[in-house]
């Protein structure tokens, strides 16, 4: 059975494809602007939610748990595409850049943090409640 | 009342704590660390930690965007 998800990644798509053909028409675009913004969030929308399930699949094969607050989890995941935009790797947004990449996410740091703390730093990991 | 923000910019707490500074009309410098090694080792030696953001309000080191000390160490109600 098709997931939901899967859905919407497929509808998500869609709506890049046509907003990039729309912005690459030569025809005249009056809110041209507003255009790039909507393509930039669906963008942005769309590998967060591709990372989130990348990151499901580390969480659940180590017995973890994303941040169950969706808003912390959105802000945090925005972060990190942001960061592999700006910087190319999914850097932790919450922890200055490593040049030997260290602090690439799930990083150790944050695994250790986890084990000590419950969570990892940014709060994306969780221990999963027995 | 000199205050202080280190932060990244990918950092959603950090965003939060600067946005809150700001409606409270609170004047701040951000201190953008993520790639620069001096002024992150300088957060690192103030906090003990690496993580953002570290605020620095009148000397006393806030680490993580906690409203309530923040809100304590600007005297705000």
């Amino acid at each position: 059975m098709v997931s939901y998800d899967f859905l919407e990644r497929i509808v998500l798509k869609q709506k890049i494809s046509n907003l990039k053909l729309v912005l690459n028409s030569e025809n005249f675009i009056p809110n041209r602007g507003e255009l790039i913004i909507m393509l930039r969030g669906l963008e942005v929308e769309y590998n967060s939610q591709e990372l989130e399930r990348k990151l499901q699949e580390y969480a659940t094969k180590n017995s973890l748990a994303l941040n169950s607050n969706k808003e912390i989890k959105k802000g945090i995941l925005t972060g990190l595409v942001v960061s592999k935009e700006k910087y190319g790797e999914y850097y932790c947004p919450c922890k200055p850049l490593r040049e030997d990449k260290s602090n690439i996410c799930p990083c150790a740091e944050g695994m250790k943090e986890l084990k000590e703390q419950g969570s990892c730093y940014c709060g994306l990991f969780y221990k999963k409640k027995s | 009342m000199p205050v202080k923000v280190y932060s990244t910019p990918t950092c959603p707490y950090c965003h939060l704590a600067k946005e809150f500074l700001k409606a409270n009309k609170v004047a701040f410098k951000d201190i953008d660390v993520s790639r620069d090694s001096k002024a992150a080792q300088e957060m690192i030696k103030k906090s003990g930690q690496s993580g953002v953001p570290v605020l620095e309000i009148d000397g006393q080191i806030i680490i993580g965007f906690d409203k309530e000390k923040i809100k304590k160490a600007l005297k705000l109600k």
